[in-house]
């Protein structure tokens, strides 16, 4: 539904401000020419010349007008296909995520039912067994037909190319024919579909941040990206930014008034922001006159909303502006240095970047997206799913080793002042400071270290990222082998080293039918029996 | 909101089609007025009443008013249309986008996450353009990696062959390094406990004993922090050996098995041509080595001999449609990536992936309660077992987290609880006590083991 908003919005937008233009000079040259038109019978004392001049007039502003609907409406009509497309696209994409929920769902009642049915009959257990092996093979077989696909693709990219050597007219129809076709079976195209989606969000990230040569890099190379990415709205927002970063008030100005409809709607303060800093700019100056004159004008409708801000802004008037002298002789500071911190903050840089971030988060927010790239969102909620205690306990433990010591000196400092009675009882105190101490910062630092290489939040740059964000929280056993890298369940149970290191059960099988009966356990190299080896169950 | 736009559609053209025929039909009757009027030129009453008549039809028809209403039901869509994207919610999850992300570190990932793909030339692109900095390394890695898979691509093992030899040969040359690593070790903290010695001494000999006793006390408490290091330090150093070990134990086998498949393929690529003596000549050189580990797969192969005239292919589909080959490109790739250390999947995509499922339900519960950056979500967000990468276990009885405080305890029937659940049911000074699953007594003191995962 998100997606849809941000998707359709947009081109929505579009439509609704070429039909105003559209209305708007249909309606002019319809009622004028249609007055001069009623009112020619009436003007009796003209000659018929002129009579008929003015109807050719007519003819032609007519014909023109259609001319002009005709164009605009072609142009129209393109943009309604996008919002076609576009939403195809999204619902294509709606049906993978469902499909998904369904798969994930029916694994699970498989596995209800496996616990309920262990008290019962053992044919059904099969039954399940079979059910839910048959999925596996379902989805690994889906992953070899895509990846068939995809070198299917290659050749047929190939066929593609030869066919254009060719280059005749009918087969180019019959192309379109079958591409037309073929954009309804690409959606339909689960994998294709999904790298789609990543390189949308790319390209949408890349037109956002202002790396414009690569967002256009990127949609020649996949097809339907120039549809689904709205190039156009980013780069018109880049102008007022551009003008912002320079200084100038009157690009950001006017596109409020073209906008001031929506951001009301949205409740924005940009305008007001503006107005504000264009109302800084003429104090830079020194015009105090010319200052109150402006904010006199242009603050009252803003009253209501940011009194506050105008107050603070006003108080602008009671100090010395940047370029005065002060009246006091003999000052040894600059008048500019008086001022609180607040309103040297007022005249600096910082309120022209702030109007620049205010920007680019309400231009985005009228046309329908949301505030930060969508990539970012998804990159973020991703974190908090899949992160777990044991991706940071590694860096947890590095940083507390150097909490300890720098406490562990402040505690050295203070024993030096005090003299004790006994030394024995001085060194155990310590002792047990530093060890309460290690309780309160040990959280989650008591994690064992299991590391794994494909975790994406192990990775060192999302490492750094994640530390801020909260973990997901877990309800259910999940237990991995940590040498063949699959998950333990109960028909492949952990099994219990003496020592109480675990492995699934098939790792041991193969490595004792290897070795007679003799399995080692990796991570100390002590060799057990098989036999001595314990099996768990996990609920 | 697919019949709406369907709707869209059809008023547009519809309205689009109205001010045509109206226009044009204006047109027409201006026209022929025209040539009327140029006609009765003459005679001015005449051209006056045609007028008139003209005039009065053109308010009877009109043509104008039509126009605007046209206009106005395209308008009156459009709208609907608004409306019903503005009654979609907003997009925004609070908690969210309250966290910033730092701009260099998300270009570093889209970086790595364009080089993985191997569009390297973006990837540079992109990297001049956002001004941030990737290691030189992992460009390289990518590289080669991408070539060897091109060359796969084309049935062509001879790379990949070479890869594999040499990432075996340097981890013998690891664990030879490893021993005498440990040797020097072994030296090093000897030296540190002889020099510490030597520092007391000199110490004791020099002070008064107001000023040995707190000498003696400070001597003590650096004792212990070098005793704590080193503590902390052989942990370490015993969970790096251990995951190291496992992962060389981990890459040894896949590289193995790996290496046998590339020379499946190739085999059976030469069956495919009919190199019927090649390929026993290729299995005679190459397959002794797995004999032990892929016996079933080596016979298989060999059976395929037996066929002739491609009747193999009906007797093995699956051997001769080419997925074998799908099979190597994926696994290369994660060979790869654990002999290199870095990840399969490009993190940020693997990521978005979890994330596109996380989104909704995020924005539902933060609607519902606040969610505050404590260490954990108040919700499960259900996770694809793919996105699984760590082991965690979870207590049937106290649902809680076993942590290294805590750890699970295998009792005897074979259920495992954790600890403090386990020492709440010895509650009394007890040391046997009932599995809460199953009605077998363990004792505490010899049937338990503790477990880590």
């Amino acid at each position: 539904m998100n997606l849809q908003k941000s998707l359709i919005q947009p081109c929505f937008e579009q439509l609704s401000r070429r039909l105003h233009k559209q209305y708007s000079l249909l309606n002019k040259t319809l009622t004028a020419s249609f007055k001069i038109l009623y009112s020619l019978p009436k003007n009796q004392n003209v000659g018929s010349d002129k009579i008929v001049e003015q109807m050719k007039k007519e003819i032609e502003r007519l014909s023109k007008l259609q001319k002009d609907l005709n164009n605009y409406s072609k142009d129209d009509q393109l943009i309604i296909k996008k919002m076609q497309l576009r939403l195809q696209y999204h619902l294509s994409l709606l049906q993978v995520t469902q499909k998904n929920k369904t798969k994930n769902e029916e694994e699970n009642e498989n596995q209800e039912e496996n616990k309920q049915e262990k008290d019962k009959d053992k044919e059904i257990k099969k039954e399940n067994e079979i059910k839910e092996e048959k999925n596996m093979d379902k989805e690994k077989d889906k992953h070899i037909e895509i990846e068939k696909e995809k070198y299917m693709n290659i050749e047929e990219n190939i066929d593609k190319e030869k066919k254009k050597e060719n280059g005749n007219e009918k087969e180019k129809e019959k192309e379109k024919e079958q591409e037309n076709e073929k954009d309804t079976k690409f959606f339909q195209d689960q994998i294709k579909l999904r790298k789609l989606e990543l390189n949308r969000k790319l390209t949408e990230y890349m037109f956002r941040k202002g790396y414009n040569k690569t967002g256009t890099m990127l949609t020649e190379r996949h097809q339907f990206l120039k549809q689904l990415v709205d190039q156009s709205l980013f780069l018109q927002g880049k102008k007022v930014s551009v003008s912002l970063s320079k200084h100038n008030l009157s690009i950001p100005l006017k596109w409020c008034l073209i906008n001031r409809s929506k951001l009301k709607k949205i409740d924005s303060r940009f305008e007001f922001q503006l107005k504000k800093q264009q109302f800084i700019e003429i104090m830079r100056k020194g015009n105090r006159k010319e200052a109150i004159n402006y904010a006199r004008k242009n603050f009252p409708p803003w009253v209501g909303k940011c009194f506050s801000e105008i107050k603070s802004v006003m108080g602008l008037l009671a100090f010395p502006t940047p370029n005065e002298q002060s009246s006091i002789p003999n000052e040894e500071k600059e008048p500019f240095e008086i001022l609180p911190e607040r309103y040297q903050l007022l005249y600096g840089e910082h309120s022209w970047r702030k109007l620049n971030e205010l920007f680019t988060r309400e231009h985005v927010v009228l046309f329908g997206l949301s505030e930060s790239p969508s990539i970012e969102v998804e990159f973020k909620a991703g974190i908090c799913a899949v992160k777990t205690a044991s991706c940071h306990s590694l860096h947890k433990k590095n940083q507390n080793n150097q909490q300890k010591i720098t406490e562990h000196g402040t505690e050295k400092g203070k024993k030096m002042g005090k003299k004790k009675k006994n030394k024995k009882d001085s060194v155990l105190k310590g002792f047990d400071l530093f060890k309460e101490k290690k309780n309160i910062n040990t959280n989650d630092n008591n994690d064992v270290v299991d590391r794994n290489t494909n975790c994406p939040t192990c990775h060192p740059i999302v490492n750094k990222i994640a530390k801020n964000y909260p973990r997901n929280l877990i309800t259910h056993s999940l237990i991995i082998c940590p040498l063949s890298g699959q998950i333990m369940t109960p028909d492949n149970p952990p099994m219990i080293f003496p020592n109480g290191n675990a492995y699934s059960l098939d790792e041991m099988k193969k490595m004792a039918e290897q070795n007679n009966g003799i399995v080692t356990d990796i991570k100390t190299n002590q060799k057990f029996k098989f036999t001595q080896l314990r099996k768990a169950f996990i609920v | 909101m697919e019949t709406l736009i369907e709707e869209l559609k059809t008023t547009h053209q519809k309205t689009l089609q109205e001010t045509d025929t109206q226009l044009s039909l204006t047109l027409e009757s201006l026209e022929s007025a025209v040539e009327f009027v140029s006609a009765m030129s003459e005679d001015e009453e005449m051209m006056f009443q045609i007028l008139k008549e003209w005039e009065s039809s053109l308010h009877q028809e009109k043509r104008d008013i039509t126009i605007k209403k046209s206009q106005k039901d395209y308008h009156r869509v459009l709208s609907k249309v608004g409306k019903h994207l503005v009654s979609i919610p907003s997009n925004e999850i609070p908690f969210l986008t309250s966290k910033k992300l730092e701009k260099e570190l998300m270009d570093q990932l889209i970086a790595e996450h364009l080089y993985r793909i191997g569009d390297f030339e973006l990837g540079d692109q992109f990297l001049k353009e956002s001004g941030s900095k990737i290691p030189e390394c992992f460009r390289g890695l990518m590289v080669k990696m991408h070539k060897i898979l091109g060359q796969l691509y084309e049935r062509d093992i001879s790379s990949a062959l070479n890869w594999v030899h040499q990432t075996l040969q340097i981890r013998d040359k690891d664990s030879v390094n490893e021993k005498e690593v440990k040797k020097n070790k072994n030296k090093k903290e000897s030296k540190k406990g002889t020099e510490i010695k030597k520092g007391m001494e000199i110490k004791k000999e020099m002070e008064i004993k107001k000023k040995e006793e707190e000498i003696e006390i400070e001597i003590e408490m650096e004792m212990e922090i070098e005793k704590d290091k080193e503590e902390k330090e052989k942990e370490k150093n015993k969970i790096g050996k251990e995951t190291n070990n496992t992962q060389q134990q981990q890459i040894l086998k896949k590289t193995h098995s790996f290496e046998f498949r590339l020379h499946k393929a190739f085999y059976l690529n030469l069956l495919l041509k009919n190199e019927l003596k090649e390929a026993i000549n290729y299995s005679r050189k190459w397959f002794k080595q797995f004999a032990s580990t892929h016996m079933k797969e080596i016979k298989q192969l060999a059976g395929c001999l037996v066929y002739s005239n491609g009747f193999a292919k009906r007797r093995f589909p699956e051997l001769f449609d080419g997925s074998v080959w799908l099979q190597l490109h994926s696994e290369f790739r994660e060979i790869y990536c654990l002999v290199a250390g870095i990840p399969s999947h490009s993190p940020l995509e693997l990521l978005c992936q979890a994330g596109e499922s996380a989104v909704s339900v995020l924005k539902k519960v933060s609607g519902l309660i606040p969610i505050n950056t404590g260490d954990e979500l108040p919700m499960e967000i259900p996770v694809d077992n793919n996105f699984k990468f760590h082991s965690s276990f979870i207590c049937p009885v106290s649902k809680e987290r076993s942590t290294q405080k805590n750890p699970p305890v295998l009792l005897k029937c074979g259920h495992v609880i954790s600890k403090s659940s386990m020492k709440t049911l010895i509650e009394g000074g007890k040391t046997k006590f009932k599995c809460p699953y199953c009605p077998v007594i363990t004792n505490s003191q010899i049937d338990c083991i503790e477990i880590k995962f």
